[in-house]
C-alpha cells in the first residue's frame, strides 16, 4: 500500500473516525420512519381505490 | 338444526380467522421497523477492535475461496489483529492448493486446517477450527462465515463494534444476495433476504429477541462461545438457530446490524432452493421441539418466551397449516351458507391487499440495490395466481362475467362453482403447484416452464410448500443429511 492509502486506511480505524461511523449509521436509521410513512400512504391509497373502483 | 348450522358457521369462519393471524403478525413485525429508528443497539456500541479469528468451513470450495480469502485480508481491520482458519473438510478438490497459496501469500494469518476424514456436516467443521480458536488467548470474538461469503472492507468493524457492550454475546450481519447475474430464483431470494433480514431482523432487534443469527455472518464474543460449551451445536440441522437461542437463553443478547452488509450467492434454481430450505425448515422442526420448553413462558432473563416473539417463530412455522385451514374453512362456507362464504372471502383479501401493499413498498424502500434488480419479484412475490384472486374478491364480476365476456362466454353454473371453489382454495392450489413448479424443472426443456410457473405460483406459497415437505419428512423419520448448496464464485461487488 502507498503512504496514501495507509494513511486513509489507518484513518478509518481511529476511535474518533469508528465512533463518528456509529453516529452516522444512527442517524440513517431515521430515514426508516419516512419509509413506513410512504408505505402506509401507499397502502392508503390503494385500499381507497380498491373501494372507490 | 339451526343451531348447529350457526355453530358450523362460527367454526368455519374461525377457521379463515386463523389465515389472518400469520398476516397480521407479519404486518406487526414491520410496523417495528420505524422504531428501530429509535430504539437500536447503537447507542450501546463504541469503537472496539477485538482480535478476531475467522473460521471457514470449507468442502471442495476451490471456486471460491480465493476471492473471500482476498476480501477478508482486505478488511478495513487492523492485520495483526486478524486471522482466518479455513477448515478443510477432507476437500477432494483444488480447495487445499488455494488455501496453500493464501497461507503463504498471507504469512501467519490464513491458516488452513485439514481434515482428512470429514462429510459430518458443518457444525463438526466448524468446531474443528473453533477448539483451534479456543486453545490459547489470543481470539478474542470468533466470526463464522460461509466460504462464498464476500465481506465488504467495513463488514467485520461494524459488528465487531456492538460487542464493546459485555450484555452482547453475539452479532449478525445482513446478507444480501451478491449473485453476479442473479436469475430469477436468486432475485426472489433477494427479495426474501430484504423481508427476512433487513425487516425482520431490525423488529427482533426492537423486542430484544433474535430468532437466528445468520450463518454466514456471525460474530460471538469469547466469553459467549465459552458459555454455550465452546462448540456449536451438532445434533440438529440448525446449528445457527441453536447457538442463537442458547445465547439469549443464557442472558446475552443478540444484535442485528443492518448497516453490515456482506455478499452471498444464492442457489438459482428451484431444486437447488428447495434442498436448500428443507433442511433450514427441518431444523426449525428439531427447535422447536427442542425448545419446547421455552414458548410463551416469559422469563426475566431472556425474550424468547415472550408471547410476540412466540407469535413471530410459530406464524412461519405453521404457515402451511393456517393456509389450509383458511381454504377449509372457506370450502366448508360455500356449502354451509354462500353468502357468509362470499363476505368472508372479500374480507379476507382486503386484509391481505393491505398486507402486500405495505409489505412491499417497505421492503423495496428499505434496501433500494435489492430494489433495483428485484422489484419485479417483489410485487409478484405472492404469485400472479394470488394476485389474480385478490382482484377477484374486490371484483367478483371479473371472472364470472366481465372476463368471459371478452370471448363472447358464459360460465355454467357448474363453470361458475368449479371456478368459485378454486379461488376460495388457491392458497392451498399454489402450495400444490408448488410441487409442480420443482418437478417440472429437470425435464427437458422445463427450466423456463419452472421459472414461468415460480411467477404465478408465487416465491411465498413455494417456500410454504416445502415447509410442508420438511414436516413430512420428519413426521417419517427420514435420514437428515446436511447438503452442501453447490455455488460458482461469480458475486458481485
Amino acid at each position: 500500500m502507498s503512504t496514501d492509502a495507509d494513511a486513509r486506511h489507518w484513518a478509518t480505524l481511529t476511535p474518533d473516525a469508528l465512533a463518528d461511523e456509529i453516529a452516522q449509521n444512527r442517524r440513517s436509521e431515521r430515514r426508516l420512519v419516512t419509509i413506513a410513512l410512504v408505505a402506509l400512504a401507499v397502502t392508503a391509497v390503494l385500499l381507497v381505490a380498491r373501494g372507490l373502483w | 338444526m339451526s343451531g348447529w348450522h350457526d355453530a358450523l358457521v362460527v367454526v368455519l369462519v374461525m377457521l379463515v380467522l386463523v389465515a389472518v393471524i400469520p398476516v397480521l403478525v407479519g404486518v406487526g413485525q414491520y410496523l417495528l421497523v420505524p422504531v428501530h429508528a429509535f430504539r437500536n443497539h447503537l447507542g450501546k456500541a463504541a469503537p472496539h477492535l477485538p482480535r478476531v479469528v475467522v473460521v471457514v468451513p470449507a468442502w471442495n470450495e476451490a471456486a471460491v475461496l480465493g476471492a473471500s480469502i482476498d476480501r477478508l485480508m482486505a478488511l478495513e481491520y487492523p492485520a495483526e489483529r486478524l486471522r482466518v482458519y479455513v477448515v478443510d473438510d477432507a476437500s477432494t478438490d483444488d480447495t487445499p492448493t488455494v488455501v496453500g497459496g493464501k497461507a503463504a501469500q498471507y504469512p501467519g494469518r490464513v491458516v488452513h486446517l485439514r481434515r482428512d476424514q470429514g462429510g459430518q456436516g458443518k457444525a463438526h467443521t466448524l468446531n474443528h477450527g473453533i477448539r483451534h480458536a479456543l486453545a490459547d488467548d489470543w481470539m478474542e470474538a470468533l466470526l463464522i462465515m460461509d466460504a462464498d461469503v464476500i465481506y465488504r472492507p467495513d463488514s467485520l468493524r461494524r459488528m465487531t463494534r456492538h460487542l464493546a457492550d459485555p450484555d452482547v454475546g453475539a452479532v449478525t450481519a445482513f446478507i444480501r444476495e451478491g449473485s453476479a447475474r442473479p436469475g430469477p430464483v436468486s432475485r426472489f431470494i433477494g427479495y426474501e433476504y430484504v423481508t427476512a433480514q433487513a425487516a425482520a431482523r431490525r423488529a427482533q432487534n426492537v423486542l430484544g429477541a433474535m430468532a437466528c443469527l445468520a450463518g454466514g455472518a456471525q460474530l460471538h464474543s469469547r466469553a459467549n462461545l465459552e458459555a454455550v460449551g465452546g462448540a456449536i451445536d451438532t445434533t440438529t440441522l440448525a446449528e445457527d438457530t441453536f447457538t442463537t437461542f442458547l445465547t439469549q437463553l443464557d442472558g446475552r443478547s443478540v444484535v442485528f446490524d443492518g448497516d453490515a452488509v456482506v455478499l452471498a450467492e444464492e442457489p438459482d434454481s428451484v431444486r437447488a432452493l428447495w434442498k436448500q430450505r428443507v433442511r433450514w425448515a427441518r431444523g426449525n422442526v428439531q427447535i422447536t421441539r427442542v425448545f419446547r420448553h421455552v414458548w410463551f413462558r416469559r422469563r426475566r432473563e431472556h425474550r424468547l418466551g415472550s408471547v410476540s416473539f412466540g407469535l413471530i417463530w410459530f406464524s412461519v412455522y405453521l404457515l402451511p397449516v393456517a393456509m389450509t385451514l383458511a381454504t377449509v374453512g372457506l370450502v366448508g362456507l360455500y356449502f354451509a351458507s354462500p353468502s357468509t362464504a362470499h363476505d368472508t372471502f372479500q374480507g379476507l383479501w382486503w386484509v391481505a391487499l393491505a398486507a402486500y401493499a405495505f409489505v412491499t413498498t417497505t421492503t423495496l424502500l428499505l434496501d433500494r440495490d435489492t430494489a433495483r434488480r428485484s422489484w419485479f419479484e417483489g410485487l409478484l412475490f405472492p404469485g400472479a395466481g394470488a394476485l389474480l384472486v385478490m382482484l377477484s374478491a374486490a371484483h367478483p364480476d371479473l371472472l364470472t362475467r366481465t372476463v368471459p365476456g371478452w370471448f363472447g362466454l358464459e360460465l355454467t353454473e357448474s363453470g361458475l362453482r368449479v371456478l368459485t371453489l378454486a379461488l376460495y382454495s388457491w392458497s392451498v392450489i399454489a402450495m400444490v403447484l408448488a410441487f409442480l413448479v420443482r418437478w417440472v424443472e429437470v425435464l427437458p426443456g422445463g427450466r423456463w416452464l419452472s421459472r414461468l410457473g415460480l411467477y404465478v405460483v408465487g416465491f411465498g406459497p413455494v417456500l410454504c410448500a416445502i415447509t410442508l415437505d420438511a414436516y413430512v419428512k420428519q413426521w417419517r423419520g427420514q435420514a437428515a443429511v446436511w447438503d452442501k448448496t453447490e455455488k460458482t464464485g461469480r458475486v458481485m461487488g
